[in-house]
């Protein structure tokens, strides 16, 4: 049996066993067995019927990033909703604890949440900001939005240049957050 | 303008297209269809029995080209054109032009389109016309220091709206003075992007009123008729996103009164095919003209199935002369729909487009089902055009059938590959508040937020399918990696396959 630790969008941890039993798998969560028979289907899709019995759709789309081996990040879809999981088999999750955990994520940062042009800057570096104040504009499909602070702090700096395309996750202003300054 | 018409060049792309040609089928037509470089494969271009290259990326590069799409019909020999919605469907100069080249355009006339296309010019006749109207600013205003004056004389809070606008673009919402100046520079910039004119006016902003609109419907030989009222109050971002047919707020009594209004504003224009006049109404069904839409709305397919009328063969009847086959007192409805927009967009992230490329789609069907999409598995949903993926249409024998049918088939709605609004769209219609027919503008951010409470029925499933979707990955990997060398401890069987893999090294 192989185990994979599945950390849930809320921060809580699980473990759930599987192995292989004929065409089907045996998932084991704490004392409970399920038997799951799966069949992929085109497109990314696929059909889980559980205990002979229960019928699911679902997709499972890999999000993490390929070069690292630690990133098992994962959207899946069931019914209408999409689930953000992050699964690493039992031995990575040790090896990883061992390296001495994930990268940071750069608190103050206004990332392009989808490919769009640069319009207007709303401050400057040097600015004081606080939470919800708009940074920066951007136009995607003819709208304009304006991408705000997530906290308190000072611009640190603008980093695309105005009236530029940027692809989606680019970053756009760094901020500092007030503790740092 | 008369004569029968033979082939029907589409002034469009994406689901509209589509939806003009279907019925250019129907009735024997000829379809063109016209398309941008990115467009090449898309499925408007598929479906057409020709189709011409426009060249260019964006809009202004390819179906806002007037004589780009005026080649493409003489080429093929199209004799009508219908603009759909959007880009040239409003534009007086490009009716002109057709007129020149002896085109029929299947819309209305350019003096239609110029009265009720500049809202403070429709303002202007709707007043002399009769008809109500929302207090503001008498024409556009000059700049943000005569717009603070002005405000402060309507009153706050106040929309600062493009003259040209329509679709919510070039359009702000200002609670107090110290606030105009910003919003007036948006809602310019914008209305300059979208419509290449930057004059904005004012207009009082109406207490969470509801938006309710009136099609019409009318011949070049005088005769006009309305098909009833649509209920359109549940927006985004001031776009309509579920819209029905009838209104649950309107009684007998607003929607004759509605009717005769809508009916009086055509008429004031001259005008010819189908149209919308928009309302807002309070809560004491007082109602106001807004503005009249001089074009086929996205909407239509609730009124469609409510009066059993297809309003693009009558818009083609219309164009080639013929008269109206029906008078207001034939007309009459049956049932209840309601038409839910699937959109590439987050809700979570304020309803932010959200481009990418559609890896699977399966779309809803069964009884009372009319799915119009633009798109198939494959399509990108590019920045460039807007992010409407589809339209998703019921028809039920009373309001709650038509809500429960319309639940039933967003759920079965698959698009995989980006993020959709679909399952914001399902909790909309589950809401008590949607349910009882009580809501109003206000309904999006006052009784449901874009981010999804949490909810973990399915969390259990999305755990198992992950992780035997990861344990049959790393066992195949496995298999591979084993009959390639032994591993090294660093990095997994089934890492050290992608990373060859994509190397190229092996």
């Amino acid at each position: 049996m192989k185990t994979y630790v599945v950390r849930l969008a809320d921060g809580e941890t699980i473990e759930v066993g599987v192995e292989a039993q004929g065409d089907d798998l045996i998932l084991t969560q704490g004392d409970v067995k399920h038997r799951l028979d799966l069949r992929r289907l085109p497109g990314a899709m696929m059909h889980m019927l559980v205990d002979g019995q229960a019928s699911y759709d679902a997709v499972v789309e890999w999000a993490g990033d390929d070069s690292d081996p630690f990133d098992g990040r994962v959207n899946v879809l069931v019914s209408d909703r999409v689930y953000a999981l992050d699964v690493l088999d039992h031995r990575r999750v040790r090896m990883r604890d061992a390296v001495g955990g994930e990268d940071e994520a750069s608190a103050g940062a206004v990332h392009a949440p989808m490919p769009g042009k640069v319009l207007r800057y709303l401050v400057e570096p040097g600015d004081q900001v606080v939470a919800g104040q708009g940074l920066v504009v951007v136009e995607a499909m003819k709208m304009e939005n304006e991408l705000a602070a997530a906290g308190d702090g000072q611009v640190e700096a603008l980093h695309a240049e105005l009236g530029s395309n940027v692809e989606k996750g680019a970053l756009l202003v760094s901020v500092m957050a007030l503790g740092d300054v | 303008m008369s004569g029968p018409i033979q082939k029907v060049l589409v002034a469009n792309r994406g689901e509209i297209a589509l939806r003009v040609m279907r019925t250019c089928r129907e009735m024997g037509l000829g379809t063109v269809a016209v398309f941008s470089e990115p467009d090449r494969t898309a499925l408007h271009v598929r479906y057409a029995d020709e189709a011409i290259a426009l060249g260019g990326e964006t809009s202004a590069e390819s179906y806002l080209v007037i004589d780009k799409i005026i080649a493409a019909a003489q080429k093929t020999g199209a004799d009508a054109i219908h603009p759909g919605y959007g880009f040239l469907s409003e534009n007086p100069d490009f009716a002109r032009q057709l007129e020149t080249h002896g085109i029929i355009l299947i819309g209305p006339r350019p003096e239609a389109m110029e009265a009720m296309g500049h809202k403070t010019k429709a303002r202007a006749v709707m007043i002399a016309a009769g008809v109500p109207v929302v207090p503001g600013s008498e024409g556009p205003v000059e700049g943000p220091d005569e717009a603070v004056i002005e405000a402060e004389s309507i009153g706050f809070p106040i929309m600062v709206k493009a003259a040209a606008g329509g679709g919510g673009k070039g359009m702000r919402r200002v609670a107090e003075s110290s606030a105009l100046h910003a919003a007036f520079a948006a809602a310019q910039s914008e209305a300059r992007n979208s419509f290449g004119d930057d004059r904005v006016y004012l207009e009082r902003f109406l207490d969470r009123p509801r938006h309710i609109e009136v099609q019409v419907l009318a011949d070049t030989h005088g005769n006009c008729v309305h098909l009833f009222e649509r209920e359109c109050s549940i927006q985004r971002r001031h776009q309509k996103i579920i819209e029905e047919a009838p209104s649950a707020f309107v009684d007998e009594a607003m929607r004759k009164a509605m009717g005769a209004v809508a009916v009086q504003a055509a008429k004031a224009v001259g005008y010819v095919g189908a149209g919308t006049v928009e309302f807002l109404a309070d809560a004491q069904r007082n109602f106001f003209f807004l503005e009249m839409n001089t074009r086929l709305q996205v909407e239509h397919p609730v009124t469609e199935w409510i009066t059993g009328l297809d309003l693009v063969e009558w818009q083609i009847r219309v164009a080639q002369g013929e008269v109206l086959g029906f008078k207001q007192e034939d007309l009459s409805f049956e049932g209840h729909s309601v038409e839910a927009r699937v959109y590439a967009e987050d809700p979570a992230a304020g309803f932010m487009p959200a481009p990418g490329t559609i890896e699977h789609l399966h779309v809803p069907s069964g009884p009372y089902v009319r799915d119009d999409s633009g798109v198939s598995a494959g399509s990108e949903v590019t920045p460039l055009y807007d992010p409407m993926i589809s339209k998703l249409s019921v028809w039920g024998r009373d309001r709650a059938t038509a809500i429960a049918r319309l639940d039933r088939a967003l759920a079965e709605y698959k698009v995989v590959g980006l993020t959709t609004n679909i399952s914001f769209l399902r909790r909309a219609v589950m809401t008590e508040e949607f349910r009882s027919g009580d809501f109003d503008t206000g309904f999006v951010g006052d009784v449901i937020e874009g981010a999804a409470p949490v909810d973990d029925r399915y969390e259990h499933l999305a755990v198992w399918a992950a992780v035997a979707d990861a344990f049959l990955r790393d066992q195949k990997l496995e298999t591979q990696g084993a009959q390639r060398q032994a591993g090294d401890a660093g990095v997994s069987a089934w890492r050290r396959y992608a990373l060859v893999g994509s190397g190229g090294h092996s």
